[in-house]
């Protein structure tokens, strides 16, 4: 091609020259797990003290069979720019980008194990609970990473047990910010990006209700179901997702919902004003009504110390629900049995 | 933006000294009679991204970022290697998706094909594939270092004069010195007061503010720094902000001085 139809050729060659490859500093070594996004590898690094890294490769893009640019995705993006910006012992922390043959590989710190599998491990092979003071130390350590989002105004979003990761000391670390976002200024309403978000489990109930505006409490929310999954064992709120219908809208979720009154009861209007402004307020309305049964609920788990953390972690209105630096205070943390490294 | 300013990308890896930047531009000097007109380039690419941005409906502030995209990128590169236009319209189309108002990749194609061929610039030459432009934003998000959050003076000047926050109340605290922090340590100011501006002087600094993004400057100066020297500015300016300043008899040599916090 003549030059002065591809004026950027002598660049890019350039370039491509001078950038190093994935395996000329990493050693694959296995694969890790896929999802919609692509695929994510161990690798050892082959400077320095051959550490071990996760890489996640994003997924190129297809035309038939031939891999084409078709634009970054928005939440390649997001995950890389966020990631850029932070820096945290409980957040999982980006190495470096590699940009090279048309993907995108983002290169972490490797950590062993994700809050997925401890669970697993202790209800499948372990057949036990998870003891109290590590169960403790884990939410404290997972508070004390989404502070540090949070502070940095990054709502996470998608908070479950397998984003959670664990290393070997112990050492708990938030990942995937492929959903995160900053929610400082935004130039226009955050449903407006995404109309999902949050994995439905984990999803807060102003969620489930079709609120516009939302903001952090999504993560606490989320962070009440992993602490109580870690404490039984199981998802506290399992329901069957509605799917998309074939406009694309979303509906009423509302099997999720019923789990959720069936252990919190039915949210009154005296302890959450804005519930009757919530799109979904009326279908919501017709679900059979029910009463509280959180206590009951935790003494059955054997989890009765922890049942102040999780009502005030499951506070209906999003206002009054606890906030990551108030539950980091909770004396839920200074009482016996106190948290405990792994 | 993400957290604070000085714990940023931009002021870890963006900020440079007039010498770096005058480096940056060797090759290109080679081909110019006058050093100026390097100068004269940088406007002409600024102004060029802002008419390309507002046919795409962006933001000022994302507007604002797609410059200093460009601005990054040609610390890198020369003005001679490389085609200026498909950099401006990677630089929108990153830009836009990094402030979180995707614009798609067609639109940003045709619009950018339409101003760059008429009369005024007559470049007929842009790609109408989409992927050549999302193969020039690869290698420019390459070039950025993934670097894709930049601060901008707008916030500080809205924050001083106290105009932001409003609509979206409980989710904006903390930013670049400290703005409105609810929660955690305070590092400038009281929070309490606020610079009173007329509306018309405050779009005046927001103007300067826009003009500072055809030099260099959002490559040398922290963007604080830039807000109060726009505020400045509008002080000497701004005719009936200056004549108020004038007939209040004590500060009237030093305008500066006599920037005016009430506790609001």
């Amino acid at each position: 091609m003549p030059l002065s139809q591809d004026p950027m050729r002598y660049y890019r060659s350039k370039r491509d020259q001078q950038r190093p490859r994935v395996t000329d500093k990493y050693t694959i070594l296995g694969f890790i797990s896929s999802g919609t996004y692509g695929r994510v590898y161990k690798a050892r690094s082959k400077e320095g003290d051959g550490r071990i890294h996760a890489i996640k490769k994003f997924k190129p893009d297809k035309e038939g069979d031939v891999i084409t640019y078709t634009g970054i995705s928005q939440s390649a993006i997001r995950e890389i720019a966020l990631n850029r910006e932070i820096s945290h012992e409980n957040v999982v922390e980006l190495k470096e980008v590699i940009l090279e043959d048309k993907s995108i590989y983002m290169v972490f710190e490797y950590a062993e194990h994700d809050f997925l599998q401890v669970i697993h491990h202790h209800s499948q092979t372990l057949r036990s609970s998870i003891s109290a003071p590590v169960l403790k130390s884990l939410s404290y350590q997972l508070l004390n990473g989404l502070l540090y989002l949070h502070d940095a105004h990054i709502i996470h979003r998608d908070l479950k047990p397998a984003n959670i990761l664990i290393t070997s000391n112990g050492i708990v670390k938030i990942g995937d910010l492929g959903l995160a976002r900053l929610t400082y200024q935004p130039l226009q309403p955050l449903f407006a990006g995404d109309k999902v978000v949050v994995t439905i489990w984990y999803r807060a109930p102003e969620l489930l209700l079709g609120a516009k505006h939302y903001n952090k409490s999504v993560d606490m929310w989320a962070i009440g179901c992993v602490v109580a999954e870690l404490a039984s064992l199981r998802p506290i709120f399992k329901g069957e997702e509605a799917k998309l219908d074939s406009k694309k809208n979303v509906p009423f979720q509302k099997d999720q919902f019923l789990k959720i009154i069936d252990i919190l009861g039915t949210p009154e209007e005296r302890e959450w004003p804005g519930v009757k402004d919530m799109p979904e307020y009326l279908n919501m309305k017709r679900l059979d009504r029910n009463d509280n049964k959180l206590y009951s609920w935790c003494s059955k788990t054997n989890f009765a110390h922890g049942h102040e953390f999780l009502k005030q972690t499951f506070a209906y209105d999003p206002d009054k629900r606890l906030t990551a630096r108030d539950a980091l205070r909770h004396k839920w943390f200074q009482e016996d049995p106190k948290p405990t490294t792994k | 933006m993400a957290t604070d300013y000085w714990a940023s990308s931009h002021y870890k890896r963006w900020i440079f000294d007039r010498a770096t930047i005058k480096q940056a531009r060797a090759l290109d000097l080679q081909y110019v009679e006058d050093p100026e007109y390097i100068d004269f380039l940088g406007i002409f690419f600024a102004n060029l991204i802002s008419k390309l941005g507002k046919k795409l409906s962006m933001r000022q502030r994302a507007i604002a970022t797609a410059t200093v995209f460009f601005r990054r990128f040609y610390m890198k590169n020369a003005y001679c290697e490389t085609d200026p236009f498909i950099v401006i319209a990677a630089c929108c189309y990153v830009a836009a998706k990094a402030e979180e108002f995707p614009v798609h990749i067609k639109n940003v194609v045709t619009e950018a094909r339409l101003l760059f061929a008429n009369d005024e610039y007559g470049i007929k030459s842009f790609p109408s594939d989409n992927s050549k432009l999302a193969e020039m934003e690869f290698y420019l998000v390459d070039d950025l270092e993934c670097d894709l959050i930049a601060f901008h003076p707008y916030r500080t000047l809205m924050t001083l004069c106290g105009r932001e926050g409003s609509s979206v109340s409980h989710d904006t605290e903390a930013g670049e010195l400290g703005a409105g922090v609810q929660d955690g340590p305070r590092y400038w100011g009281t929070g309490e007061g606020k610079l009173e501006l007329q509306e018309s002087a405050l779009q005046m600094a927001w103007f300067i503010i826009n003009d500072t993004y055809r030099s260099d400057l959002c490559l040398i100066y922290p963007p604080h720094l830039i807000a109060i020297a726009a505020i400045y500015l509008t002080l000497v300016f701004h005719e009936s902000t200056h004549e108020s300043l004038k007939s209040a008899q004590s500060w009237q040599y030093t305008p500066f001085l006599a920037l005016k916090f009430k506790p609001s």
